[in-house]
C-alpha cells in the first residue's frame, strides 16, 4: 500500500527532477543545439561564461539586486509587522494583514505589464504625479539607473507581504509579559524594539531572509516583462541569461552551466547565512 | 504516514525545493521534447504534478492527525485501505484543501515554464497571452491590454477573498518551524 501511494510522486520526482538535475550536471559539460550531437566540450561552457560580459553583467546585476531589494523587503515587511502588532483595533488588524498581503497572489507578470504602464515615460502616473508637484518627466525605463529601480520596485511591491507574514507570525509568538517588564525597566519604542522584539524574532527574520533571497536570486518574470534586460544589459538577471542561451540561441550545454553556477550561488548564501546566523539568531 | 525510510524521502523532498526550476528546465524540455508532448498543454501539466512542496505538507498535515484512530478501526476490522479512505482522508481535507488552493494560485499565475514549453498562441496561459498582447515596447492596446491584465486577476481574488486563510497557511508552512 505503501508503495502504491508513494509510486506517482517518487517516480513522478524522478523524471522530472532528480533526472533533469544528473542531466544538467552532465549537459554543462557538453555542447548541443538538438540538432546535431552532442559534443564533449570540457569545462569550455563554464570558461565561455566567465569571458562573457554580458553574463558577467547578468550575474552581478543580479547580486546587487538581491542586495538593494532584500534589504528594502525585510525592512519594509519588519516596520509593517511592528506596526500591525502595536496597539489598535482587531478588525484593522486584519484588514492590514490582508492588504499587505494581497500583491502576492497576483500573477508577477500581470503586475508588470500593468506597473510598465504606470511607468511609462510620456502618459505614466507616475510622471503625471511628479509632473504636478513640478517635477519634470523622468525616463523610468530607458535609463539604466531608472530601468534597475522599476524592477526593484515592482519585486519588492508584490513580495514584501510574503517576509511580512512570516515576521507577524515571529512577532506575534512574543509573550505580552516581556513588553511589560521591559517598559518597568525604561524601554519603549524603539528601545522594546531593540532589545525584546528583534532577538525575539530573528529565527523568524532568519526563515524570512533565506526565502526572501532565494527568490530574488531567481528574479525573472519581472525584468523579462518590464525591460527584456534592456537598456542595454543594465537590468539582465542571471536566469535570463539562462533563458536566453537555451531557447533563444540553442545553446543548451552553456544555459545547463550557467543554471549550475546560480544554483551554487543560491546554495552559498543559504549555507552561509545558517553559519552567520549562529551567532545573530536568538533561539529562547 | 511512518515507515522505514520516511525520513529519508523526506531529506530528499526538501533537498528538491531548493533547486530553482531554471536548473532543470533544459533537460525537463528535452524530456519533453522526447516524450512527443512538446507545444502541448500536457507538457505544462505533467512534470507539475508531482510536487516537493504539497507532498512536505500534506506530510505535516498527516503528523498532527491522531494515530489512535488507525487502531481504533483496525479493532473495528477495516483494513490499511479502509482506515486511509474513511478515516485519514476525510480529515486531512484542509491540508488538501492548503495544497490545492497554493497549487491553484501558482499555476494560475506561473510565467517562465509556459514561456519555454509553449510555442504556439492557443496553447499560451493567460499571463504569457497578456505578455505577448502588450508586445515588446509597449505596441500593443493599452486599454486592451489593461482590461486582460483585470480580468486576468479576478479568478486569483475570488480564491484570495474565500480562500485566504489556506494560502497564509500553506505560504508560512514551511516557515514555522
Amino acid at each position: 500500500m505503501i508503495l502504491l501511494l508513494l509510486a506517482p510522486t517518487v517516480v513522478g520526482m524522478g523524471i522530472f527532477t532528480l533526472l533533469p538535475i544528473a542531466g544538467s550536471l552532465a549537459l554543462a559539460f557538453f555542447r548541443w543545439d538538438l540538432l546535431s550531437a552532442p559534443e564533449f566540450a570540457g569545462v569550455d561552457n563554464f570558461l565561455t561564461l566567465g569571458a562573457d560580459p554580458t553574463v558577467r553583467t547578468a550575474f552581478l546585476n543580479t547580486i546587487v539586486f538581491v542586495i538593494v531589494a532584500v534589504t528594502l523587503q525585510l525592512s519594509l515587511a519588519m516596520f509593517l509587522a511592528v506596526m500591525v502588532q502595536s496597539r489598535m483595533p482587531e478588525w484593522l488588524r486584519l484588514f492590514f494583514r490582508s492588504t499587505f498581503f494581497f500583491p502576492l497572489v497576483l500573477s508577477a507578470a500581470g503586475v508588470s505589464i500593468f506597473m510598465s504602464y504606470l511607468f511609462n515615460e510620456q502618459f505614466g502616473v507616475v510622471n503625471w504625479l511628479l509632473g504636478l508637484v513640478g517635477i519634470p518627466n523622468v525616463p523610468w525605463l530607458t535609463t539604466p539607473t531608472g530601468a534597475a529601480a522599476v524592477v526593484i520596485f515592482v519585486f519588492v511591491w508584490q513580495n514584501f507581504g510574503f517576509s511580512f507574514l512570516i515576521l507577524l507570525g515571529g512577532i506575534a509568538s512574543i509573550p505580552k509579559e516581556l513588553y511589560e517588564a521591559a517598559e518597568l525597566d525604561g524601554a519603549r519604542g524603539w528601545g522594546a524594539f531593540r532589545n525584546v522584539t528583534f532577538p525575539l524574532v530573528s529565527p523568524s527574520l532568519l526563515v524570512a531572509s533565506v526565502t526572501a533571497m532565494i527568490m530574488a536570486l531567481q528574479v525573472f518574470d519581472q525584468p523579462y516583462v518590464l525591460t527584456r534586460g534592456g537598456p542595454g544589459d543594465s537590468t539582465r538577471s542571471a536566469v535570463m541569461v539562462v533563458f536566453e542561451a537555451a531557447f533563444q540561441r540553442l545553446e543548451f550545454g552553456l544555459a545547463s552551466a550557467a543554471g549550475l553556477v546560480l544554483m551554487l550561488i543560491i546554495m552559498l548564501i543559504t549555507w552561509a547565512q545558517f553559519r552567520l546566523s549562529r551567532r545573530f539568531v536568538f533561539y529562547q | 504516514m511512518r515507515f522505514r525510510g520516511s525520513g529519508l524521502l523526506f531529506a530528499l523532498v526538501l533537498a528538491t525545493m531548493m533547486i530553482p526550476v531554471q536548473v532543470t528546465i533544459v533537460p525537463v524540455f528535452m524530456l519533453i521534447r522526447g516524450m512527443g508532448l512538446a507545444d502541448t498543454l500536457l507538457a505544462l501539466i505533467i512534470p507539475a504534478v508531482p510536487t516537493a512542496f504539497g507532498t512536505f505538507l500534506m506530510r505535516q498535515y498527516f503528523l498532527n492527525l491522531p494515530g489512535d484512530y488507525a487502531e481504533a478501526a483496525s479493532l473495528d476490522g477495516a483494513g490499511p485501505w479502509r482506515v486511509f479512505l474513511s478515516v485519514y482522508l476525510p480529515l486531512s481535507a484542509p491540508g488538501m484543501a492548503i495544497v490545492g488552493i497554493l497549487a491553484f494560485n501558482y499555476h494560475w499565475n506561473e510565467f517562465f515554464r509556459p514561456l519555454v514549453l509553449v510555442n504556439s498562441e492557443e496553447n499560451f496561459t493567460l499571463p504569457l497571452g497578456l505578455v505577448s498582447l502588450q508586445g515588446h515596447l509597449g505596441t500593443g492596446s493599452i486599454s486592451v491590454v489593461l482590461a486582460g491584465v483585470v480580468l486576468s486577476m479576478i479568478p486569483a481574488l475570488i480564491v484570495f477573498l474565500f480562500g485566504q486563510r489556506y494560502l497564509r497557511e500553506g505560504l508560512t508552512a514551511g516557515a514555522g518551524k
